[in-house]
């Protein structure tokens, strides 16, 4: 059976389709002028004036070194990207289900931070509400206008995000950190 | 809820990363001469030097073989690279028709798995809290894998939402098929709640 997870890697799709695209228009080119090369006896103009300009360059000028050099980094950046697994997104819920052998329950990133957006903007002296949700936290920054609440504020926001992201009762999906900022009047 | 093919992409990427960086390596090395205190003598002195030209004068290029390797490699090339690129399109890998039956001698029974998911999705968003719903069923009528991405309010409780998918959604389907599910995956995403303003004088 083909599984498909609902927390992936990184499947580098945007990397891949770039790759693909920029190696596809260059065997075109290739393509193009070996053909136009067997059926009319010589090299098409547009193939052959770049490669005898770029033929006369010496193996130690600026343009070869650059060249050289870039391509040397495109590669690294690129062998990186097949190496490094990248991280999972979302957040896992350990829901126990009866109507099935294996189970897997994923809240996405943008939803958490949603879930963490709405508790904390139903706290009473709440202005503003800015949550950044991350594979190791959920953030939440509030803004308020009254500088005597803002304790208070801080940990009754930090108190309703939890509860809201305590989904299944055995503790939030993810860690919350909470700060408050004061608004200037 | 899509396939993404991911080790097709990293094999690939890893590839073309290793040639170009071999090629970057050697270009550089040539152009920089750190080839020939690094290298052996008798194989430095095989690389063109720093003061050659980039394409020596060197006539492989009007051989008759030269176009029609280069055509051949270069269209090998853009039908790899053309599959690669089409591979990248997300895939369902949505299960075939269910069979149903037990037996062939008293007839077949064959059930499309849209009707399972378009039920199970219409009954998903008649949950509380839920708003949107898409589901995928893969696998065979002996081992169904659903899969669900539901779209809840923000203010939806998720956890009673995900006990009424297992205990209501996969339960049904479950009963329909005659077998517990091999495997039930839930993507769920928040739909900010439209508020709306309103006036009350006390």
């Amino acid at each position: 059976m083909n599984q498909v997870q609902l927390r992936p890697r990184p499947s580098r799709s945007l990397t891949a389709s770039v790759v693909a695209l920029v190696v596809l228009a260059g065997a075109v080119v290739l393509t193009v002028a070996s053909v136009s090369r067997l059926v009319d006896g010589t090299w098409p103009t547009w193939f052959v004036d770049p490669a005898s300009s770029l033929g006369q360059e010496t193996w130690g000028s600026t343009t070869v070194l650059a060249t050289g050099a870039v391509v040397l980094v495109l590669g690294l950046l690129l062998l990186l990207a097949a190496v490094v697994p990248g991280r999972r997104s979302g957040a896992a819920i350990a829901l126990e289900v009866e109507n099935a052998e294996q189970s897997e329950v994923v809240l996405t990133q943008r939803g958490l931070a949603r879930l963490a957006a709405a508790a904390a903007d139903e706290v009473d002296g709440v202005e503003h509400v800015d949550v950044s949700a991350s594979s190791t936290a959920v953030r939440v920054l509030t803004v308020t206008s009254s500088p005597d609440d803002a304790d208070t504020v801080r940990s009754a926001v930090e108190q309703a995000v939890r509860s809201r992201l305590d989904v299944l009762g055995t503790g939030p999906v993810r860690p919350v950190q909470s700060r408050v900022r004061v608004k200037e009047s | 809820m899509h396939h993404a093919p991911s080790r097709l992409n990293r094999t690939w990427l890893g590839i073309t990363g290793l040639v170009l960086l071999v090629l970057g390596a050697l270009v550089t090395g040539i152009a920089t001469g750190a080839w020939s205190s690094v290298l052996p003598a008798d194989l430095a002195e095989r690389l063109p030097g720093r003061d050659a030209d980039l394409i020596s004068g060197t006539t492989v290029g009007d051989q008759s073989w030269f176009p029609v390797v280069v055509g051949v490699v270069a269209l090998v090339l853009a039908l790899a690279s053309a599959a690669w690129l089409v591979a990248q399109v997300p895939r369902k890998h949505e299960a075939k028709d269910l069979r149903l039956q037990s037996s062939s001698v008293t007839g077949l029974t064959a059930c499309a798995p849209s009707v399972l998911t378009d039920a199970v999705e219409e009954q998903a968003r008649s949950l509380a809290g839920v708003s949107g719903a898409s589901a995928v069923l893969r696998g065979s009528a002996r081992t169904p894998d659903l899969t669900l991405r539901l779209v809840v309010d923000d203010r939806a409780d998720l956890g009673e939402v995900l006990r009424e998918v297992d205990t209501v959604v996969a339960a049904s389907v479950a009963t329909a098929l005659d077998t517990r599910l091999a495997r039930l995956g839930v993507l769920v995403d928040v739909q900010r709640t439209r508020r709306t303003h309103g006036q009350i004088t006390v």
